[in-house]
């Protein structure tokens, strides 16, 4: 059984009378990356922000597993003191974190950082370059990674996506919010999705498979749910099933006999779920 | 020291006592040194051997709260703004070990802006006057001046904390700055008092909350109650100031998160 690092249990947070977070509840073990998306000001920030400790939740519980008494944190945008050079910024952090400055030395040279450029010079890419070696810093056991490609052009988002690929390689977990949901195939796990402080999907994103038909009845779909678990859209036109590789062909197989249209069939990734969930409404997905 | 806090309280001087710091303590050391020749200054001290107060102090009363203000408002304003704070909050540093660094910068660093300011004037007085004895004399400003450089950091610090932006502290510390200029701080206190009916003894008490006032009080040996009613103020004000700093950056992320 794998090792959990994160859990959250009924975790809400409020601000005056706007209630920003309502009953979060997940977890995370150890290797996983959990892809978190939402619209604007659906909580994702307020959410990271709770787990990495720098505000406090107004009820639940956060607990979190870890040796290491400092978390990966990179912040959506930083800018380091502008007449600091790249090394001082780093020797400065991997003092606090009492982590060797050698090895961030020798990651700002694998990323083609240059350690004597002031910070006012680097470029937004090396910018976020700099944050994430900032982040790795003393090898935490989590981090907590929002929006890493953000105001990046396509080199750099690739240069950064492979960082975050180098870090789970290491077996670490993360957390990352992005609204660029290309960056996130690949990289994540599982998928998160936020929408007005409620978390209304939370899923492994291999197990699942996104079916276009044309417009199911009632009676067809409930059918189709006594045997499987599935979601839908309104229209109930797109079903999302979970269903692992190795039955996925036994359901389309069910579809078909049960004379249902399959239009198309994908392999759920980070974008589809994205779109099938601004469709689906009224389904409670919260796992 | 613990070591976080060592290097926590490293980079808060080395941001406070930046270029632009020392620039402007640098200019404000030679405007005194201008007074002083080009006042009454030079006659007192070769005529009469006297250094008067407010010929030390002028620049330091006209300027002196910009100049301190200058040096703390964005101390922890651009770090929030910037979100380096987060990151360092991040690397398992306690929020008390960061504000108690922001502290002792307010201590230590008006100590040696205070020298900063006094040391070319002295070097000039005992120059001027040949008398390596008037060293002793400048030492007696050194302390009112190192309070009330830090009365205005703490200010600084609890307005860096406070502001939601560098930008937005840099107004505040402008504006409080103009008002608590001696001068035109007697003024409000005057009006204030005329229309309150105070006497004139109170007005001088309620004047004494601006620095400026408590410092020519605080080098004045020969009115002890005017000396501890100074010393009073000051310490009141710094334990005032530093209180909201501390209350308001616990509870940082709910308040400016809140709105």
């Amino acid at each position: 059984m794998s090792e959990q690092v994160l859990q959250i249990s009924n975790l809400e947070k409020s601000f005056g009378k706007a209630k920003i977070l309502k009953a979060i509840n997940f977890s995370l073990q150890k290797g996983e990356v959990y892809g978190l998306i939402g619209e604007n000001g659906a909580g994702k920030t307020t959410l990271l922000r709770l787990i990495t400790g720098l505000m406090k939740p107004s009820c639940g519980n956060i607990f979190l597993n870890t040796e290491k008494n400092f978390i990966g944190y990179m912040p959506q945008s930083c800018r380091f003191d502008d007449n600091s050079s790249v090394a001082k910024t780093i020797r400065f952090f991997s003092n606090l974190r009492k982590a060797k400055v050698d090895d961030s030395f020798d990651l700002c040279k694998r990323l083609g950082l240059d350690r004597v450029k002031k910070v006012k010079h680097l470029s937004p890419g090396q910018q976020k370059k700099m944050q994430i070696i900032i982040a790795m810093m003393g090898n935490p056991d989590l981090y907590v990674l929002d929006e890493p490609t953000a105001g990046l052009d396509p080199s750099a988002t690739y240069e950064m996506t492979q960082i975050i690929h180098s870090i789970h390689d290491t077996g670490k977990s993360i957390i990352v919010s992005s609204h660029i949901l290309q960056d996130m195939d690949g990289i994540c796990t599982n998928v998160a999705i936020m929408d007005k402080g409620n978390l209304i999907y939370n899923r492994r994103i291999e197990t699942s498979y996104i079916v276009k038909t044309r417009s199911l009845s009632d009676e067809v779909l409930s059918r189709i749910k006594s045997r499987y678990c599935i979601t839908h859209n309104v229209d109930h036109t797109v079903l999302n099933v979970k269903v692992d590789k190795d039955n996925i062909s036994d359901f389309i197989k069910y579809l078909t006999s049960s004379s249902v249209d399959i239009l198309e069939v994908t392999v759920s990734n980070v974008k589809s779920i994205a779109q099938e969930h601004m469709n689906i409404k009224g389904d409670d997905k919260n796992e | 020291m613990n070591n976080q806090l060592k290097y926590l309280f490293y980079r808060d001087v080395k941001k406070a006592l930046s270029p632009r710091t020392i620039c402007i303590w640098g200019c404000m050391s030679a405007i005194c040194v201008f007074f002083f020749f080009t006042s009454s200054g030079k006659y007192d001290l070769i005529e009469n051997g006297k250094v008067d107060f407010m010929i030390l102090m002028l620049p330091q009363i006209i300027f002196g709260a910009w100049a301190v203000l200058s040096v703390y408002f964005d101390l922890v304003s651009a770090d929030r703004e910037h979100n380096v704070l987060d990151c360092i909050l991040c690397c398992g540093v306690k929020k008390n070990k960061l504000f108690l660094s922001k502290v002792l910068t307010s201590i230590i660093v008006p100590l040696i802006l205070s020298m900063i300011y006094l040391l070319p004037i002295t070097a000039v007085i005992v120059g001027v006057s040949g008398q390596a004895s008037y060293f002793i004399l400048s030492l007696k400003y050194l302390l009112p001046l190192w309070g009330y450089i830090m009365v205005f950091a703490s200010f600084g610090l609890t307005i860096s904390i406070i502001a939601r932006s560098s930008k937005t502290a840099m107004i505040w510390s402008l504006a409080s700055g103009l008002i608590l200029m001696p001068r035109f701080f007697m003024i409000i206190v005057d009006g204030i008092g005329s229309i309150l009916k105070w006497t004139q003894t109170t007005k001088n008490t309620v004047s004494m909350i601006s620095p400026g006032i408590s410092m020519e009080a605080l080098s004045d040996f020969s009115n002890i109650t005017r000396l501890t009613n100074a010393s009073v103020i000051f310490s009141v004000c710094i334990i005032i100031c530093l209180s909201i700093a501390f209350m308001v950056f616990r509870k940082q992320d709910e308040l400016n998160y809140g709105e």
